[in-house]
């Protein structure tokens, strides 16, 4: 059945009864034009080798002179005449060598006629540019939905968008999933974890309408939720607890990730979760919150090798804190204008420069985040150890002294770990300037240019500041096209596995244009009116039939759609490496819910950290702290948590916007062998041998198992129990890792079969 | 029926199992057959390797991390020792960036004696007695140069490409661009000795933005030889198997009510990870190799060193790794204290490394494998022809020098016994063919049988590839 999730402003901003208007007539046989039609085949299929400085053959076909000019082998078209121009000859035969573009396919015949035409037509090097403003940098617009009369499908606009599209391609949409599966899906993906043996059964029980609603509001309301959401924020803010390259030694950097955990949870909006992190420094009346946030951005890398040039470092950092900026709001790779105006997408050179003088201009500092009296206490211990030590020689002075160092100290300790964090901290109150480096040369220093936002977007909104605050709050305008859409399709990939805009880290000119755009501009304009909610967007993306759906597919659809970019089907498709470990770690029961605090080390084997010039250590955590969420562990750069790393975690070394998800034998010796996964599988077995193997069933897969399901563990479990009763020496080994656990080969037998239990593919799958 | 799926499973599917077991020459026929074509992350389309037929099959490359002195291993320079002591002349180091020299240092002549080696007459430090008997074999570069003149950022360069980590490495573009060959091990092993790992960390092995199905796979000596693959204590074989036989039937069985092809890899993984774990440990143990072979590594088994970790790679490559590649940490030679001078300190590198690098040229010629097997050894830079002398301290020792340092190929279509590129009589810059870190990886891929312009991946809206927008390849190196 469906499960209807009310939202109320839908029917209030959306009168889903309206037809939308149709689209203009298409045109037929248009004259080819230059900007509409010739220059994107060029920047798709030439410019890799054809354009800038280093242009092969001498040909540049980024610039009109270089075509006009032609390149090594003469003049590239004699206007008028295809057959005798040199550009037709070389992409439709080899007679003067490879068939461009060459190493790669052959262009389409309809390119090939398009370049055709507009020779024959006389290769004029104008266009209207009317079509060629590129779809991601027009302000998106809120259309309505086509509805279909009697079609009750189509009562959402996130299903009737959906619907439009799979009409085209002659598909329909799946049935509803069932309750487990879809109480599983959405606890998944609204928290990271997996729901209780309880949680589903409360679902199950309740009949009502609102049934599921209720679920998806307990969801958005547990801590949990912004747990996972950091996870997903943090490999964007490239956070790591360590420096990275050769020394990589370790950073405190918590506080900030805690911060980014709260604001989540208390459903910051997005562009105040913007503001604080680029400008919080800035803001009037700053509070310590807004400057911890601030951190975002002392991410980056630190070279400590003893030979660095210091001043280069530091260039390093801003120019990835220009990269990161551009990937994470506006999934354009403003990075590749460092050296030159970007090959494909409307980026200059000096835009790079001038954002990066935006942080030209900000001091780098510590911040203490201990309060005042913990900072006395910690002069007074200063004090009283200097005090100490003015002699060495016993004497009843410094008995005394030792006696005031002492309780100091037994004060001092009993206060938590508060913490310090790399903040940022304005230095001068005038426009930040820099100098443009020569083809992104350190050295080579170019002309001065001050801080500005890129010219291909809408101008800073005024009155806003030229420096960083001015920057946070462009980049959330609302003129902006991208920023909305970015971040509306980077929360549709993590519920779909593939966001509306399948290359979520580029919409420029060489991503790809959605099919679904209607879809996405729907998502971020309302995402924008509705105070820019990630949990409003959550309820619109989870709530809707086309999230609903089984992911159950036929043979049929999936040769169509493998992908499944048409929606015609739920989500399935393996967790993140957090999710993986956190769900054992849940549902057998040893997961700790410790929200905040310093990272922590669970278990990894002896060996794996090993750098040079580091006496840091790996020291494994005791206690809840081994089993705390994965969004708390210490994420060494050069060294990262092996685990993770085999389920495409990345070292977060520098901003990740996409994880690729693969499936290796790497990943089953982990969930076989991994002594964290051990752990669970022998608390697991705890629970199956005290309540039986359906409840482990349950607890692991919220679903009851079938007969042939409970068979095949009862046997596993028959098995190991033979081999454990002959053998009740190897039970001991087997369990002695788990300290406190028993050696009855009932318990090892048990262990054994949540082993498996634990590494079904349907267990670290959202299906 | 779910057995026979083969013809529904998705190109991405294929794409995915070419990581493990299916080489990409059988699946680009087999993608042939289905009308499909190799693909990027975005579904363009991209041609795989080979582009040609390749002179060399497989790989191994010795990494000497913290870059050996040229000057007193490959490039010898008799004007050094006529003007030790003497100030550098000015035109040389004005403007230039050191990591430790301050002020005008002087010239350093080597402490050590050379010989011209082989038939060949190259001539090679008497550091190296054993890397001489093999210079009828290698092409000596003597003009290599890169863009970074620290550790980290240089060695994540010579492996990536470029010097900021995130790209993938050489390993695993060709293991992306070629597929595997083993049915058992991955394409791409990784050995690490000496006191630490290397400097850049596991980015230099790191797959970037290639699925991580590409990254190097570390064969540890200590511990598990890799992460995860020994079975818990107190679970037997006979019990693994009857777990992954239950595993199994379970994922097939669900998966004729979900329908989903990446269920039947996942069986596949498992499937394979059951026999590395045979593999491994069995690779692993050198203790069946001869006495002879023993002698001729310097190796013992059971013990962890470069040595070891040579035979290992010979074992390796005989299995079908395609990439294998050593990591010998320990050559910075900066002469800031005695232990680490140019006596001492090279001299300990060099009796980790000297007969064991040799060793395995000779052992893979005597196995008729040198013909298709490419060795490469070197560091990431060079070092200065000047004494550093950090805070005036008496040692002799080199800073890290980016313009001039050298390498050495063999086996798989390099031509023996040849020396490629020239520099000065100080060996401060190089006056003949110098070759780039991107000429050398161009080479490497050429060798073996890519076109280094040609195998692309697209990320964030570009094709990427190992030698970003330069590399040529250097012909002179060539059979």
């Amino acid at each position: 059945m469906r499960y209807g999730v009310a939202l109320t402003f839908v029917a209030a901003t959306v009168p889903w009864w309206v037809l939308a208007a149709g689209g203009g007539a298409q045109e037929k046989n248009p004259a080819p034009d230059y900007t509409r039609d010739i220059l994107p085949i060029f920047k798709t299929h030439c410019f890799s080798c054809h354009s800038g400085d280093s242009a092969r053959a001498d040909l540049r076909l980024d610039t009109k002179a270089g075509i006009e000019k032609g390149g090594a082998s003469g003049p590239l078209v004699k206007p008028g005449d295809p057959k005798a121009s040199l550009l037709y000859r070389r992409i439709t035969s080899d007679v003067d060598g490879a068939v461009m573009p060459m190493g790669f396919a052959p262009l389409s015949k309809e390119k090939i006629d398009a370049i055709a035409a507009w020779i024959a037509a006389g290769a004029k090097l104008t266009g209207s540019g009317a079509a060629s403003k590129h779809w991601a940098y027009e302000k998106p617009v809120k259309t309505k939905p086509r509805v279909i009369p009697h079609d009750w499908w189509a009562y959402y606009p996130i299903d009737a968008l959906t619907q439009e599209v799979q009409l085209k391609h002659g598909v329909r949409h799946s049935p509803w999933a069932d309750k487990t599966t879809l109480i599983r899906r959405v606890t998944f993906d609204l928290t990271g974890l997996p729901p209780t043996a309880d949680e589903v059964q409360n679902f199950l029980n309740d009949n009502s309408r609102s049934a599921y609603e209720k679920v998806i509001d307990r969801l958005l309301a547990s801590p949990a939720y912004g747990e996972r959401m950091a996870a997903w924020w943090l490999d964007l803010a490239r956070y790591a607890d360590s420096n990275g390259y050769e020394k990589d030694a370790n950073r405190t950097m918590w506080p900030y990730r805690d911060w980014v955990i709260n604001a989540f949870n208390k459903d910051m909006p997005f562009d105040q979760f913007t503001v604080e992190q680029i400008a919080g420094d800035l803001l009037p009346a700053a509070t310590r919150d807004q400057i911890v946030a601030t951190g975002f951005h002392r991410n980056t890398m630190i070279n400590e090798e003893g030979g660095v040039d210091q001043g280069e470092q530091r260039w390093l950092t801003l120019v990835d804190r220009v990269s990161t900026t551009g990937t994470v709001w506006l999934a354009t790779t403003i990075g590749c204008a460092q050296c030159h105006d970007h090959k494909y997408d409307p980026v200059t050179n000096d835009d790079f420069y001038r954002m990066l003088a935006f942080w030209e201009s900000a001091e780098e500092p510590t911040l203490d985040l201990a309060p005042q009296v913990v900072k006395d206490l910690r002069a007074q211990l200063a004090a009283a150890t200097g005090e100490r030590d003015k002699t060495k020689e016993k004497t009843p002075e410094r008995d005394a002294a030792q006696k005031r160092v002492d309780d100091i100290y037994k004060t001092l300790v009993a206060y938590p770990d508060y913490g310090t964090t790399l903040v940022m901290k304005e230095k001068v109150w005038e426009t930040p300037k820099t100098n443009v480096r020569i083809k992104g040369t350190y050295l080579a220093v170019g002309k001065p240019v001050t801080a500005e936002t890129p010219g291909f977007l809408p101008p800073r909104p005024k009155p806003t500041p030229v420096n960083r605050l001015g920057l946070a709050r462009w980049l959330v305008s609302k003129d902006n096209p991208l920023t909305a859409r970015v971040t509306v399709n980077r929360i549709w990939e993590q519920a779909f596995g593939v966001g509306l805009v399948k290359t979520s880290d580029d919409f420029g000119t060489q991503g790809e244009r959605p099919e679904q755009q209607r879809l996405l501009d729907w998502l971020a304009v309302t995402f924008m009116e509705e105070g820019w909610s990630f949990k409003k967007l959550w309820k619109w993306i989870v709530g809707s039939g086309t999230y609903q759906q089984s992911s159950v597919c036929s043979t049929e659809l999936r040769e169509k759609d493998p992908e499944n970019r048409l929606l015609a089907r739920g989500p399935r498709f393996r967790l993140s490496a957090e999710a993986i470990r956190d769900n054992a770690l849940a549902v057998s029961g040893l997961l700790s819910r410790k929200v905040g605090g310093p990272s922590v080390m669970p278990d990894q084997p002896p060996g794996v950290w090993k750098t040079p010039y580091s006496g840091e250590a790996w020291n494994t955590s005791q206690g809840e702290d081994r089993y705390r969420r994965s969004v708390y562990t210490w994420w060494k750069r050069s060294s990262t948590y092996p685990a993770f790393m085999t389920f495409d975690a990345t070292s977060r070394e520098t901003c990740t916007a996409k994880r690729v998800r693969t499936n290796t034998p790497l990943q089953a010796l982990v969930l076989l062998n991994d002594d964290q996964m051990l752990a669970a599988a022998v608390r697991l077995g705890q629970v199956m041998k005290q309540k039986g193997i359906e409840r482990g069933f349950v607890q692991v897969l919220a679903r009851q198992p079938n007969s042939a399901e409970t068979r095949a563990l009862v046997k596993v479990y028959q098995d190991a129990m033979a081999r454990y009763l002959a053998k009740p020496e190897q039970a001991t080994k087997f369990l002695g890792r788990e300290k406190g656990s028993s050696a009855d080969p009932v318990d090892a037998a048990w262990a054994v079969t949540a082993q498996v239990l634990l590494n079904l593919d349907e267990t670290i799958t959202k299906e | 029926m779910h057995d026979d799926r083969v013809r529904e499973i998705t190109r991405r599917h294929l794409l995915k199992m070419a990581g493990y077991g299916v080489g990409n020459l059988a699946l680009a026929s087999m993608l042939a057959e289905t009308g499909m074509a190799m693909g990027g992350a975005d579904g363009q389309l991209h041609p795989v390797g080979p582009h040609f037929a390749p002179k060399a099959k497989r790989v191994v490359f010795l990494f000497m991390a913290g870059a050996p002195s040229q000057l007193d291993l490959f490039d010898h320079k008799p004007m050094l020792n006529k003007h030790d002591g003497e100030p550098c002349p000015e035109e040389l180091v004005k403007g230039e960036r050191f990591a430790f020299i301050k002020g005008t240092p002087k010239l350093l002549g080597s402490p050590h004696t050379f010989t011209k080696s082989g038939q060949s007459g190259i001539e090679l430090g008497d550091y190296l007695p054993h890397t001489q008997k093999i210079a009828d074999e290698m092409c000596l570069v003597r003009s290599m140069h890169t863009d970074q003149f620290n550790h980290a950022p240089a060695q994540i360069f010579a492996n990536t490409g470029f010097q900021i980590p995130g790209r993938p490495s050489m390993g695993s573009w060709l293991t992306y661009g070629l597929g595997q060959e083993s049915k058992d091990l991955p394409g791409f092993v990784v050995l690490v000795s000496g006191q630490n790992n290397p400097d850049g960390g596991k980015s230099c092995w790191g797959s970037g933005f290639l699925p991580t199905q590409y990254q190097g796979v570390e064969f540890r000596s200590k511990g598990d030889p890799v992460l995860f693959v020994s079975d818990p204590a107190g679970l037997d074989r006979d019990l693994r198997r009857g777990q992954l036989d239950a595993i199994s039937a379970l994922n097939k069985a669900h998966n004729q009510l979900v329908n989903d092809p990446e269920i039947d890899t996942r069986i596949a993984s498992y499937e394979l990870a059951y026999r590395m774990q045979s593999s491994v440990p069995e690779l692993m143990d050198v203790s069946k190799e001869t006495p002879e072979t023993h002698a001729l590594y310097g190796t013992t088994p059971g013990q962890a060193s470069f040595a070891n970790n040579c035979l290992l790679a010979r074992r390796l490559l005989q299995r079908g790794v395609r990439f294998v590649q050593l990591y010998h940490w320990g050559w910075d030679q900066h002469g800031d204290s005695e232990s680490n001078d140019l006596t001492h300190g090279l001299g300990r590198q060099t009796q980790a490394t000297d007969q064991a690098s040799a060793a395995l040229v000779q052992d893979l010629k005597r196995l008729g494998m040198l013909e298709d097997t490419l060795v490469v050894w070197g560091g990431e830079f060079g070092r200065t022809p000047m004494n550093e002398g950090r805070n005036g301290v008496p040692f002799k020792g080199r800073d890290h020098h980016p313009r001039a340092y050298s390498v050495w190929l063999a086996g798989g279509g390099v031509k023996g016994g040849s020396v490629v590129g020239r520099t000065d009589d100080f060996g401060y810059n190089i006056v003949e063919d110098p070759v780039h870190v991107h000429d050398l990886n161009a080479t490497i891929l050429h060798l073996m049988g890519i076109d280094h312009t040609k195998l692309t991946y697209r990320s964030q809206g570009r094709d990427f590839r190992l030698t970003d927008v330069h590399g040529e390849v250097v012909s002179k190196m060539l059979r």
